[in-house]
Formats: C-alpha cells, structure tokens, sequence
C-alpha cells in the first residue's frame, strides 16, 4: 500500500506533464484498442462468421517457368473457439521453398501477444492413410487461447520452381468473413497465363489489368464480405466458394516441357514424361504370353490379364520424382510387384501391349464427382488418378483395385470426363462401366419369433455403387472384424450369430451376405398387445433437418440407386391387427417411395423400396424435400400394434 | 529371485512385480532364449502353413517375436534391444504387413536403429533379401522419425522377416516389451542379458499366460487384441513387460534408484521444472494482482481456493499435453493463455500457496492411458499430476486443465483408483474413487387435440456429468444428443431449449412435441415410456467377455414423468411397480406407478453402483441390462372411453 502511494505521490509531484500524457496515451489505448482489435470488426461482418479476414495480401511473381514467388501476408480474427483449428500449418516440398515465416498473435484488443519465427514451429510429415512416401512436408505451429477472440498475422514466402505447379486462389472458406482481400499475379508478357475465376460475382470484386512493357499484372480486391455457411446438402464446394485458378499455359515439368493451352496439348505432355515407361521385359512377354494363351477372344485376354493385376500387384502411393507425375517403369513394377495408380496404369498398359492389345492411361479425378471442376473449354490439372482405357472395346479399367470385375471403375471414378494420354490427338471422354450395372440394395429379412428366442435368417445383396465397400472389407478383413461390420448395420444387434457368410460375384457388381442369428427380444408385449416395428433390423434411415431453418442457397441431392427391403415376421398365432398397416405410393421431385405391410396367416410382411434423385435443387424446395424425407422416415420407423382379442 | 503378484481376480488381471537379482560377478552370461532362430532359415511347415489353428480368420500372424535386451557401454551407458521378427500373411487382409514401419525417437538422439535387415520369403520356397537402397528414414516431427520399407511380393503365404538394433540413452527405463499385437502371437520371447552393474525391476501387465524363469519370458499362442465395449484403454490388457532401473552398482554395493515413491518425492523437490517451479515463492505477478483483488476479505479456505482455481481456468487453456514436468515459466504461461497439465496444475498449486493455503502436487496416470501402479514409481506410468488443497480440514482434488469441470471435482478421466500425493519429502498412495454422475428429470407430458404429445421437461445435472453437459454445450450438441435420446419417438420438434451451468450444477429446460401415436380413429393412444433415460438400449450384446466391464464412474438417473390422462380416455391397465437388481448390486432399477384420477405418475431410477465389474459377472450385468431395457420401453396403452 505505501509503495502504491509513493509512486503515485512521484508522478503528481514530478511527472505532472508526463502523467499527463501517460494518461492520454494510455486513454487513447483505451478507447481506440490496438489495429486488430476485434471491436473494429462491424457487426454485419461478424455475423455468421468463426473468422474474420481483416487483411489478406497474396501475390504471385511469375518469372519465369522455373521460378515463382508467392507471398502471403494474411491477418484474421478467430471468433468462435468451437471452430477454431488451433494452428497454422504451411506446407513444403522438393518444388516448394519457404522463406521468411513469420507468426504474430494479437489478443482482443489488437495488442501484441508474441512474435514467433520459423523455429518455433514443428517440422511434420502429414500420413494420409495411403502415402507411403511423397514430399510435401509441413511446418506447423498449434495456438491455443484461452480467451477469444484473438487475431493471428501469418507471413511467409513460398519459391515454387516448377511453373506447372502455380497456386489456385481460394478467395474464401465456409464460415469466413472478409473485410479486404487483394490478389495479384503478375508474370512475363511471353509465358502466357491463363486465368478463370468461379463462383465471383463481378459486382462482388475490383478487378484492375496492368500492362507495362513486359508484364502484365491482374489483382482482385474483396471488401466487406460476409461468411458463407455450409448448410445441409449443400452443393460440392467447387460450386460454391469462390476460387480464382491460375495456369501457366507454358511450363516444365523435370526436364519435359508441357503445354496446357489445350486438352490435346497436355495430354501430349503426359505421355512424353511417361514415354519409356511402359517397355516390356523378356520375363513379362514370358508372363503374358502364358496368360493368354488359349484365350477365346480380346476381352477374356483382357480378364485373364487384368485378374494376373489384380492377384500379384500392390497399391503402394510413392509420390515421389517429378511432383509425383512420372510413373516407375514397368520393369520395377514387375519386379517389386506394387505400385501406386500411375505405375500400375502403366504396367497394365504393357502387359496388354504384349498380347497386342491398344491401351492408354487416362486422368482422371478419383472422388465425388462434382467436385471434378472440369470444363471443356480451360484446360488445367483436374486430376488426381489414372486408369486405363481400351478403345477397342470402350472398355475402362481400374488398376488399383485388387477385385473389380473387369470393366468396372466404380463410383468415384465413373460419370465424368478424363484425359486419354496420347502422343497426339488426346481428348476428353467419358468414364463408364462396361454393360448396364443396376444401383441397389436389397434387404430380405426373415424372422421368426415363434420359438423362445427370435430367429433371423439375413440375405443382403448389393449392387452396382452400393457393393463397392464390401469388396474391400470381403478382402481385408478377419472373420471377427466382417462379423463386426455386418452388425454394425444392424438395429437390434444379435444375441447368437449362428452363421455368416459374405461373398462378392468376382464377374459382376454384385456382393452378398448370407447371415442368420438369434435375438434376445423382437418387439414389445404389453399386455395382450405386440408392438413391433415395421422393420426393426435394418431401418433405412435418410438425414433431414430437425429444426425449420431458412434455407439461402440452392441445395443437392447425391442419391444414387434404390434401396428395397422386404421383411417377413412368423407371428405366434391368434394376432389381429389394431393400427399400423401401410400401403403407400409417394412421389416427389426429389425421388419416390413406395410401402406395404400385409399380415396374411400370421405372416407379418413389410414391402419398401426407395428411389431418391441426383441433381441440383432450389432453395425454396427445400422445406417440401425435408418433408418428404421425414415423412419417409416416419414410415420406416413406425410401428404395428398387434393385438390378441 | 522375488516375485509377487496382486490385484488378482477370477480372471488373471495380473500385475506382477518381478525383481530380478543377478548374483553372478565379473561377466555377462548369454542364457539361453527357450527358442533359437537363425535369420534367412524358416522352417518349411511355417512356409506351408496356410492356416494359424488358434484364430483361423486371421489375415496375419507373428511366427515368432524375439528381443534380447542388454547394456552396452561406449562412452556412455545405452540398453541395446536386438529384436527378430518373422510374420506369416495368412490372408490377403495381411499384405499390409509387408509396408514395414519401425518408429524410433530421434529427438535429442535418444534411439537410433542400426543393422536393420528384412527379408522376404515367398511361397516358392524363394527368398528376396531387400536392399538397403529401399530403406526410407522419414522424420515425422521434432521426436520421432520411421523407417519405412516396402517389401516386394508379398503376397498369402509369404513370411516378412526382419532384425534390428534399437539402441537407446535411456537405461533407466527401456522401451516396453508388449507380448501381444493387433494379430495374433504363435510365440513372443523378451530375454536380458544380466549384468553385474545395473539391476531392473521387471512388472508385467496382462491377460495372458507369460512363463518366466527370471531370464526368459516366454509366451505362446496369444490372442489378438480385441475392442470391447466399456474398455477405457484397450492397451491396459495388453500382456506386456515394463522395465525400469532398480539400482546401480557402486563400489561393493548395489545403489537402489527410484524403488519408493519417497526416494521419487526427493527427486523431483529439487528439479527446476517440478519442485522448485511449484514452490518457489516468487508467483506469476500478473495472476496475482488480479487475484488479490478478488481474494480481499475472504477468510474460507474453499472459497479462495475455488476462486484461485476458477480465475486460472479461466484464462488459461490445456494445449492437451500430459506431462509432470513444467516447460514455461510462470509468466509465459499467463502471457500465452496456454500450457500442459504441468504448467497449470503448477499455476494453480503455486498461488493456492501464496494465499496461505496447503496445497500439493498428485502423480497419476489418467485413465485412457492405463491403469496406475501405486505399488512403485514406474516413470511411463506417471503420466501427469494434478493438485490437492486442503481446506477447512478436507481434501479436494483438482485439475485445472478442464473448465467444464468444477472446483471439487475431477475430469473423468482422473477417476483412476489410485494416485500419490507428494508433500514435501513424503510420498503417500491415496484413493481416487470414481464418483457419481447424477441426473434429475421432471417431465410433463399433455396429449394435445392437434395429435401431438406436448411435453415440457426439467433436468439437472450433478457431479461427473456436468463434464459432458458442458462439452455438448460447447460444442453446440445438446440438441443433436437429445434427439438421439428421442430416436423412438416420430417427428420431434424442439420449441424451446434452453441451459445453464451454475457452479456445479447444470440446469436444462426443454420444451417439445412429438406425433402422437394412435389408431386412426384415436381410439387407442400408445405411449411410450422412455424420455429421456439413458437406459434404453442394452450396450452388452456380445456373447462372451473377456476384460472387465469398465464404467468410469458411478451413475444415478432419477425421471419422474407426469402424464395428463385426457378427457375422454383412460388408461387401459396399470403396469405394475417393479424393481429389479443384478446379483451383487451392481446394476439397478426401480419403477413406480401410480394413478390419481387423470394424472399417471411414473417414479424411475437406474442407478450403476460399480465402476468396475470383473468378467464373471458379464451374463448376470448383461440380463440385468436386458430388463431394464424392456421395462425402459414399455408403452402405455390409453383407451377411449365409450
């Protein structure tokens, strides 16, 4: 207490002026609060927003095709804790050199918490699950806060010495408010970019061109831009967010020189950098040779090449060398017997080469196919796989995949364009499986509740898009663990699995599971009333809002094949029906349905199949689309009550 | 030699204390393994073998698991691992095995691997040596680096060999031997070479039979490691060996290291980053001045210390660390908002002292990551410590890494039987019981004209839930939950929710409706019972168990639901009152009716009393839960009257 007094004695006896202006500064402080203080933030900014953009500078220095500068100097408030990804992280590889890094954290008030250099962040190799070995490295640094909201400046600069690898520009993020964001690039009048933007409105940005003598230079600037919310069945975000792309028409990739001012142009590049690559040894013309021989037609060569893949070959991601774009040889395929999607593309390709077969490799993006931002008329690299195309039977193969029927490419690799990788004349085409494959599943239920403990017989069919997953567990997993996943389907879990058996067709999209087990209990008895639901093993269950929200943006439906069930219940004898029956017909825009129950001699039997569309929808759709699904879901779950008169 | 065994039960959890003396002078003596195995020489029945008899669904499984331990001597003292594997594919599931990857820590050159060799042996009876050239060392961050290596041609029936020495700084406590694998074991051997010098104490943990005479542990035909629910850490039934310096020679005599937890006490009182940084008298100014403020006038020992907790808490953030050793300083601690177990449990303990109260340092372990060994200090056992404060002449424990949970509560996690208490230079095992997590209902429930049900709910949460209340608060997840909660019932709609923590206390106010689930003519009404208890579904489904049914802590659920009957209807029969329990009480359950004209009462309670319940028990705690789950879900049945 008396050090407090005598201090404050010092500063009115000596330091009247000083105090003074301590005062005022420390007021001003105060009142006004640091450059980044989050009161500075308007309230229609913040609203909806986990983070604000208060300053974003990124630029891009073209200089040459080996040679680009990027800088970034971004600055943003993080609002909402819950939303918070607690770090920063830049990556970095063999084409990609990071200098000058900095960090600054700022608390509320804008004022200076710490500055933090490239030491201070950890050195990470990032595992994807798959990768076994690529270059991309990150530089990470974990914040954590206590007390929001707090503001985080990043800078760094990035070399990237390989032009085909210039950045896109991701003008914003779900959840992200912006008050000002300015883009530029500027490169060489000879080096000829291109660049497109989507999901701009024009009216949204400043946009400036300069020329000089012998550059040009393009800059965006963003102001005062509210966050985006990703709702419920909102579109791909390549259809929502704004992007500006950037591409080097000319450019060189290791030591090949590529072109992308068109389809035909990079396709030509990709197959000059993977030219020597599909050279067949003496011991694989062995191989292949024996493989077909008494073979009855081009397409069971075809089979019986492309099963010697599937059986001998492993998927092992190496992207290493050339940014991962060149393939291992044939030669170190054959050898080792792995090899990622490129290298396994390549050396299927030479196998069939050897039985006289015309192949190529096509890119392609392996993933939901309407992220794919692929547009006829902007060539760019869109793709991030390669399968194989035959055209001598319009037959595509998926070379990664151990247990694909020949011809089938599955899900996320089929209904979008690819690039055929040609010396010449390259194109886009269109990714299908061979022959008609039907999109469904099929639950045939059996229970039978007569004996003390209820007995189920399971048949589970899948086809087309719906089996894919279980070829992969059919091959990877133990019998506890396929014992596992087919119960985690299962609403009333089994108390006995007697059998179990899941098989998939090896010549068709098909896969089935055979199962039967016992249950402790089916349904409830109240007194003389059996409440049972109307499915109660498997419910189909479809995702819709729970709460009435006003839907802003147009939304979309990904649905894909139909999903049927019939399920057969053995009654005890000597049971009516008191409520509950179905038999409905329901179509809509968004798809159909279609229900019946019949109790016939003690035989309870609940009949569904559903069909829901694909395709792009209105906003103001969107309350009838979550009634159809609820009312749907309704059904699913509902209940007969039986009685015993 | 000295052995003993404890915390036994019926089903052989084991945790045994092995001692090992070595009274041979002068020279190592190479005893030897139970099984030899040559590098490149595999048996041609392991070539054959298509099958492993013990699991026949597995995909792979390790032949032989081999690892000789000693102390090497070049400049400094390392323990040198010499391991040999060999591991059969069995399945295509089991090609995985052929990516190899061996982690070692690298971070201050604690660990490095030399002499690493892998072969593979194929089908064919060929083998394929592999390459040095096809070793990848990948550092994945400042600790640790792998080597990776993908082995050519594996295909069923292969078997992947590979050896190597691992070398590391530290001998006090060398990397834990684990028997067991996410396959299954045909035969898992860890042997050390004795010396004169150093002696080590030996615990193994586990499930299964290891055979031990001292030198060799052997272990043959083990299972692999499988999920089951209501398991914290699978890992804690991991059958595994964990080693740790007992004492160093010095002179004649053997120089104990570490064998109490008072020589562990001494030890760390003087270590800058523990003892020193808890006690030191000069505090973190900032957090003090705003903390005097505050702690003015205030005489109750509880009061000041809640509000020293709740004002750290508040501005400082858990970066998810666990650690016993503080790795900021005070001030960089406030300064960043941010710091481990350590650096908070040391704000919080340090300014508890500077207000004049007692208040200690706890070691222990939290639950996710094992059981804790109260029996002696096992350095990897000690994973963190929080505090204990004593006031007004009782003991609260505290851990200020999460602000969900309140002044006198433990997370969850902390829940872990035991921990040690360290007050200056003693050390003392104190019991760290679960606790209860408490919920209160009342709900009334009205049928409306417009074939709704309307229902208005209160709850409160008590002790260890409020823990995950304010988790779902933060995350904006109550409503998600309650809707699970609320699967049976058709087209809920929330029209209100509101909530509120207070202290320790959590309050929830909700008002809903659902369809109304009647014949089409509204004859019968069918109601059912179930809002809001966490009863509804049996969780044990599987057969058999094998580990003890782990619930973390005790729990009570208390509803009583208020049903307006009406006009026109009445209930067709009063269900009956009924009360059930498992044998020993561990798993309960009472339900009342009663009618008052048109009001229906309904008074339930669940209640587990046991947090732990050995696997003897499994088929009585599964029927019990059965039960519950059909007097849970009992529908009510309303007629109307003519």
């Amino acid at each position: 207490m008396k050090v407090n007094n005598i201090h404050s004695l010092r500063l009115f006896d000596l330091k009247g002026p000083l105090f003074l202006l301590l005062f005022f500064l420390y007021s001003g402080a105060m009142l006004g609060g640091g450059e980044w203080s989050a009161d500075k933030i308007s309230a229609s900014i913040k609203e909806g927003a986990s983070i604000v953009t208060r300053l974003q500078i990124e630029s891009l220095e073209v200089l040459g095709k080996t040679k680009s500068i990027y800088k970034m100097r971004h600055i943003y408030t993080v609002l909402d804790k819950d939303k918070d990804d607690g770090a920063v992280s830049i990556y970095y590889g063999e084409f990609f050199k990071l200098s000058n890094i900095s960090l600054t954290i700022y608390d509320a008030s804008g004022d200076k918490v710490k500055t933090y250099k490239k030491n201070d962040f950890a050195d990470h190799k990032l595992f994807d699950g798959s990768t076994l070995q690529d270059d991309i490295r990150y530089l990470t640094f974990p914040i954590q806060r206590a007390e929001y909201p707090y503001t985080v400046e990043i800078n760094y600069e990035r070399l990237i010495s390989c032009n085909f690898l210039i950045p896109d520009f991701y003008v914003q993020s779900y959840d992200e408010a912006i008050e000002r964001k300015e883009i530029s690039i500027k490169f060489p009048k000879d080096l000829q970019i291109k660049m497109k933007s989507y999901n701009i409105d024009k009216e949204d940005v400043i946009t400036e061109a300069q020329t000089s003598d012998n550059t040009e230079t393009f800059s965006w600037v963003f102001k005062d831009k509210k966050a985006l919310k990703f709702e419920t069945n909102s579109p791909p975000s390549s259809e929502v967010l704004p992007l500006i792309k950037c591409v080097a028409e000319k450019f060189v990739m290791g030591k090949v020189e590529g072109s992308m001012d068109s389809w035909e142009s990079f396709s030509s590049f990709m197959y000059q950098l993977n030219q020597d690559r599909f050279t067949p040894t003496e011991e694989i013309k062995t191989v292949v040779a024996g493989l077909i021989e008494g073979a009855e037609s081009e397409f069971d060569k075809i089979d019986r090449i492309y099963s010697y893949l599937k059986a001998n070959m492993r998927y092992v991601n190496v992207s290493l060398g050339v940014g991962g774009w060149q393939s291992f040889p044939a030669e170190y395929v054959h050898k080792n017997k792995f090899g990622d999607c490129k290298a396994l593309s390549y050396y299927m390709k030479t196998l069939l080469s050897v039985a006289g077969i015309e192949s190529y490799t096509a890119a392609t993006y392996r993933g939901e196919k309407r992220e794919v931002r692929l547009d006829e008329n902007f060539t760019e690299n869109v793709f991030n796989h390669m399968i194989l195309y035959i055209p001598g039977q319009d037959l595509f193969l998926e070379c990664t995949s151990r247990n694909y029927p020949t011809g089938y490419v599955g899900s996320d690799n089929d209904q979008r364009k690819c690039l055929i990788v040609k010396p010449n004349g390259g194109m886009l085409k269109e990714v299908k499986n061979r022959g008609e494959i039907s999109d469904f599943s099929f639950d045939d239920i059996e229970i039978d509740i007569t004996d003390e403990f209820p007995k189920v017989k399971y048949r589970m069919e899948k086809s087309g898009n719906h089996q894919e997953d279980w070829r992969y567990i059919i091959d990877n997993y133990s019998q506890n663990d396929k014992e596992k996943y087919f119960l985690s389907f299962l609403d009333l879990p089994p108390s006995k699995i007697e059998n179990l058996d899941i098989k998939y067709d090896k010549e068709n999209a098909i896969a089935i599971a055979n199962a039967e087990f016992d249950l402790l209990k089916f349904g409830n008895v109240t007194g003389n009333r059996f409440f049972v639901n109307v499915n109660a093993i498997n419910r189909l269950v479809i995702e819709n809002e729970k709460e009435k929200k006003e839907r802003k943006e147009n939304f979309y439906l990904n649905f894909r094949g139909a999903y049927k069930a019939k399920v057969t219940v053995h009654l005890p004898s000597g049971y009516q029906v008191e409520h509950g029956m179905l038999d409905q017909k329901v179509e809509s825009p968004f798809g159909a349905y279609e229900v019946k129950t019949t109790l016939d001699e003690n035989v309870l039997t609940y009949t569904r199949t559903f069909n829901g569309k694909e395709g792009l929808f209105q906003a103001d759709q969107y309350e009838d689309y979550n009634n159809f699904i609820k009312a749907f879901n309704k059904i699913e779950n509902s209940r007969l009550v039986l009685v015993k008169p | 030699m000295e052995l003993t065994t404890y915390f036994t039960s019926s089903k052989k959890i084991r945790l045994t204390l092995l001692v090992l003396i070595c009274s041979l002078a002068g020279f190592n003596v190479f005893a030897q393994p139970a099984k030899i195995i040559t590098f490149g020489n595999v048996p041609a029945v392991d070539l054959e073998m298509r099958i492993y008899e013990p699991d026949t669904s597995a995909g792979a499984v390790i032949l032989e698991d081999m690892g000789t331990l000693m102390i090497e001597y070049k400049k400094n003292f390392v323990t040198k691992l010499q391991r040999h594997t060999r591991i059969k594919v069995l399945k295509e599931s089991g090609t995985v095995y052929g990516d190899l990857l061996i982690p070692f820590t690298h971070g201050e050159k604690l660990e490095t691997i030399t002499d690493l060799k892998v072969m593979v042996h194929h089908p064919d009876g060929r083998k394929q040596s592999i390459s040095k050239k096809s070793f990848v060392t990948e550092k994945l961050d400042e600790q640790y680096s792998v080597i990776k290596v993908p082995c050519p041609g594996v295909q069923v029936g292969s078997i992947i060999e590979y050896a190597y020495d691992l070398r590391s700084k530290n001998f006090l406590m060398p990397r834990e031997w684990y028997f067991q694998s996410d396959i299954p074991t045909r035969y898992s051997c860890f042997r050390m070479l004795e010396t004169d010098d150093f002696r080590y104490t030996f615990i193994l943990i586990g499930n299964e039979e290891v055979k031990d005479d001292s030198i060799n542990f052997q272990a043959f035909d083990l299972p692999a490691l499988t999920q089951e629910v209501f398991v914290t850490w699978p890992e804690s039934y991991c059958t595994r060996l964990t080693l740790q310096l007992n004492a160093i020679r010095s002179g004649f005599f053997m120089q104990p290291v570490l064998n109490t937890w008072e020589d562990l006490a001494q030890g760390l009182k003087v270590l800058p980053y523990f003892g020193v940084a808890i006690n030191e008298t000069n505090v973190n100014a900032k957090a003090w001045e705003e903390l005097e403020q505050k702690l003015s006038g205030i005489d109750d020992e509880r009061l000041k210390a809640k509000i020293i907790y709740d004002h750290v808490v508040s501005k400082v953030e858990w970066n998810g660390l666990y650690t016993i050793y503080t790795g900021k300083s005070k001030n960089e601690v406030w300064n960043s908002g941010t710091g481990t177990t350590a650096d908070i449990n040391a704000l919080i303990i340090n300014l508890m002292l500077r207000a004049g109260l007692q208040a200690h340092p706890v070691l222990g372990c939290p639950r996710n990551l094992g059981w804790f060994n109260d029996r002696m200090p096992v350095m990897d056992n000690i994973k963190y410590f929080f505090g204990e404060v004593m006031a007004n002449g009782e003991r609260i424990l505290f851990n200020g890494i999460n602000k969900g949970v309140p002044f006198g509560y433990l997370p969850e996690n902390d829940y872990n039987g035991k921990a040690v208490l360290l007050n200056k230079d003693t050390a003392q095992v104190i019991d760290i019981p679960a606790q209860y997590s408490t919920d209160y209902h009342v709900i009334l429930l009205d049928i409306k004209e417009e074939g709704l049900v309307d229902v208005n709910i209160s709850s409160i949460y008590h002790g260890v839930a409020l823990e995950f209340r304010t988790e779902l608060q933060k995350e904006e997840k109550q409503k998600e939950y309650l809707m699970q909660l609320l699967d049976a019932y058709q087209n809920v709609e929330i029209l209100e929710y509101t909530s509120a923590k207070k202290d320790s206390i959590f309050e929830e106010n909700i008002h809903l409706t659902f369809d109304l689930n009647a014949t089409n003519e509204q004859e019968f009404i069918y109601l059912q019972q179930s809002l809001m208890s966490s009863f509804i579904k049996n969780p044990f489904v599987a057969r058999t168990r094998k580990y003890p049914m782990d619930f973390a802590y005790l729990a009570e659920e208390n509803i009583h639901l208020i049903i307006n009957i009406p006009e026109g209807y009445q209930l067709e029969s009063l269900p009956a009152s009924k009360s059930i329990q498992s044998e020993k009480g561990e798993i309960a359950f009472n339900v009342e009716y009663q009618l008052n004209e048109k009001v229906l009462d309904i008074e339930k309670s669940a209640s587990v009393n046991s947090a732990f319940i050995f696997p003897s028990r499994y088929d009585d705690i599964k029927y019990t839960f059965a039960e519950i789950e059909r007097l849970n879900n009992d529908i009510l049945v309303l007629k109307k009257v003519e």
